[in-house]
């Protein structure tokens, strides 16, 4: 578990962390300096979803560990830290996306679909625990939970993240329904953008109109998909790994940027931003 | 509990409201359709008012959502189409409604929630479409692979229903050839909306019949009203409704007040009793 550092602690004159500096200069950064060049190399990307199937050739190995968190009779969660597959194609469409924009980050999957419906929500909530406290640097969560009962968990878990420097990409639902935890301001709400077609891998528009932020490809996108095949489809829960994608890129070559600064460098280099020269 | 399906209840009434709404706004619509002939978002209106004829007018709660079925299908114009609900307790989505060639043979199937398109949305909430899927033979076992109808897309969105992913309404191939849409998800998901409204309804109905059953059966433990109480409680099953819930809490209410409220309360249920059975008998409607 994080623990919240009190207000006072921060030392203005000891912090030796990437700084953005005066913050009309931020308004300069291009895309080529925020993402040019950069590969993911380095950057833990957790996806908490239905598994990955590390085979596909989308995906060409680059899972490097695995966990199912798993609920006992008595409440308890373990974790399963053994190799699984997917098991509605979903996760590894996900990964493919991902590895497609970062073709050297690190891929972890977290399968917290596939138990039934009993208790999901905690098993959801222990998945994105497990993500926060081992490493990952961004985490895809191109799903939620309807249910306003985790709604304390689920906060309190993003806002662990926030502190801990972990970037949670959430998947705005399509329809008009509550879903955590794409509605916490700490994390990064995507929806699927009309405009983009996906051809670029680095296309993403800012929304100056929260709570959803980014819009992303995910109409009509191909993807891996079950079996080694592939898939058209359409959806805001693909163009969350879109994103997740270009977080890590920006990570692998910025990796000091806090999760408020990556959200401040994507809101400048979105291609419906006006760069300021 | 109760306040929320009866809440539920007024938002459909709402709804019913504003579909009625829409349709005396369909002359006014074609006037300005007329004069504009290319204005998408009218033809959209009208499309959702034509289909407010259909639904605006149910017999019972699996008609009403055949006819939203059949209504989404037609807007969507799509070949086949299903509604599925979620079985909680075993984890599994059964067909309720099905719609389609082969919609027979579908509607014998119960689906395991580990798997499929339908699984992945009754599990997660997210709306999503799939087309032109390559070598994924588990890709169609939410709907017909079963039956040897294979469908090229398929769009997939939850009803939700109190924070409650309680079934998912399915779109198989649109008659064009082209993949589903933002806007067929987005068109899909008002009817999803009403569908888990007609959910709640079938659920908040069978409530009331049980609860008024069982204020009924403990007023019946006095012999003085048993006869009368017992002949009300087979008659007013059958056309319960949520005004019933109301009824129910007045009956058992006066009926604490003593023998004499009690027999007030028998000549009340012996006149309502007679007026439902010469209701059923002349009109063949619910009451």
């Amino acid at each position: 578990m994080v623990r919240l550092r009190p207000a006072w602690s921060w030392g203005a004159g000891s912090d030796e962390r990437e700084m953005l500096g005066d913050p009309l200069l931020v308004r300069s950064i291009t895309k080529d300096d925020a993402l040019g060049g950069a590969t993911g190399a380095g950057v833990r990307v957790g996806i908490i979803d239905s598994g990955i199937d590390n085979e596909h050739p989308a995906v060409a190995g680059a899972v490097r560990g695995w966990a199912e968190p798993t609920l006992g009779e008595d409440g308890s969660v373990t974790y399963n830290l053994q190799p699984h597959d997917d098991l509605y194609g979903h996760g590894t469409a996900c990964a493919g996306i991902i590895h497609r924009i970062a073709p050297e980050a690190e891929l972890y999957s977290v399968r917290v679909l596939g138990q039934g419906l009993s208790g999901k929500g905690t098993v959801f909530a222990a998945g994105l625990r497990w993500a926060i406290e081992n490493g990952m640097r961004v985490v895809n969560l191109s799903l939620g939970t309807t249910s306003p009962k985790y709604f304390a968990e689920f906060h309190h878990l993003v806002q662990d993240a926030y502190y801990h420097g972990t970037v949670l990409v959430t998947a705005a639902n399509n329809m008009p329904i509550m879903s955590y935890p794409s509605l916490y301001a700490a994390a990064v709400s995507v929806a699927c953008h009309d405009r983009a077609a996906g051809d670029d891998p680095l296309e993403f528009y800012c929304n100056p109109d929260p709570p959803v932020e980014f819009g992303a490809p995910g109409v009509d996108v191909r993807v891996a998909w079950l079996d080694k095949g592939s898939a058209t489809v359409t959806g805001n829960s693909f163009a969350a790994p879109h994103m997740t994608g270009i977080v890590a890129r920006l990570l692998s070559s910025h990796p000091g940027l806090t999760p408020y600064q990556v959200k401040t460098v994507l809101s400048v280099i979105a291609d419906n931003v006006r760069p300021r020269r | 509990m109760t306040e929320q399906r009866n809440d539920a209840a007024l938002e459909l009434a709402e709804a019913r409201r504003t579909i009625e709404q829409q349709q005396e706004d369909l002359r006014r619509l074609r006037a300005a359709l007329a004069e504009n002939p290319f204005a998408a978002h009218l033809r959209t209106l009208l499309e959702i008012t034509a289909a407010a004829n259909v639904i605006a007018a149910p017999t019972s709660d699996r008609e009403e959502m055949r006819a939203i079925l059949e209504t989404a299908a037609d807007v969507l114009d799509a070949e086949a189409a299903a509604l599925l609900l979620v079985d909680e307790e075993r984890d599994e989505l059964w067909f309720e409604v099905a719609l389609g060639g082969k919609a027979e043979e579908v509607a014998r199937f119960r689906l395991p929630l580990g798997e499929g398109i339908a699984g992945y949305v009754a599990a997660t909430g997210q709306p999503i479409a799939v087309s032109d899927v390559e070598r994924d033979p588990r890709f169609a076992a939410d709907i017909a692979h079963k039956v040897g109808y294979l469908p090229k897309a398929i769009l997939c969105v939850p009803m939700v229903l109190n924070e409650r992913v309680v079934g998912v309404l399915e779109m198989l191939d649109r008659a064009d050839g082209k993949p589903f849409s933002t806007r067929d998800m987005e068109m899909l998901g008002r009817f999803a909306r009403l569908a888990a409204l007609t959910v709640e309804e079938s659920h908040l109905t069978h409530d009331v019949r049980h609860l008024f059953r069982s204020l009924l059966a403990d007023l019946a433990r006095d012999a003085a009203v048993a006869d009368a109480t017992r002949r009300f409680a087979d008659r007013a099953a059958e056309y319960v409704n949520a005004d019933t819930l109301r009824l129910a809490s007045l009956v058992h209410e006066i009926s604490q007040h003593g023998s004499e409220s009690r027999r007030l309360v028998v000549e009340v249920l012996t006149s309502l009793s007679r007026h439902l059975a010469a209701t059923a008998v002349n009109t063949g409607s619910r009451v």
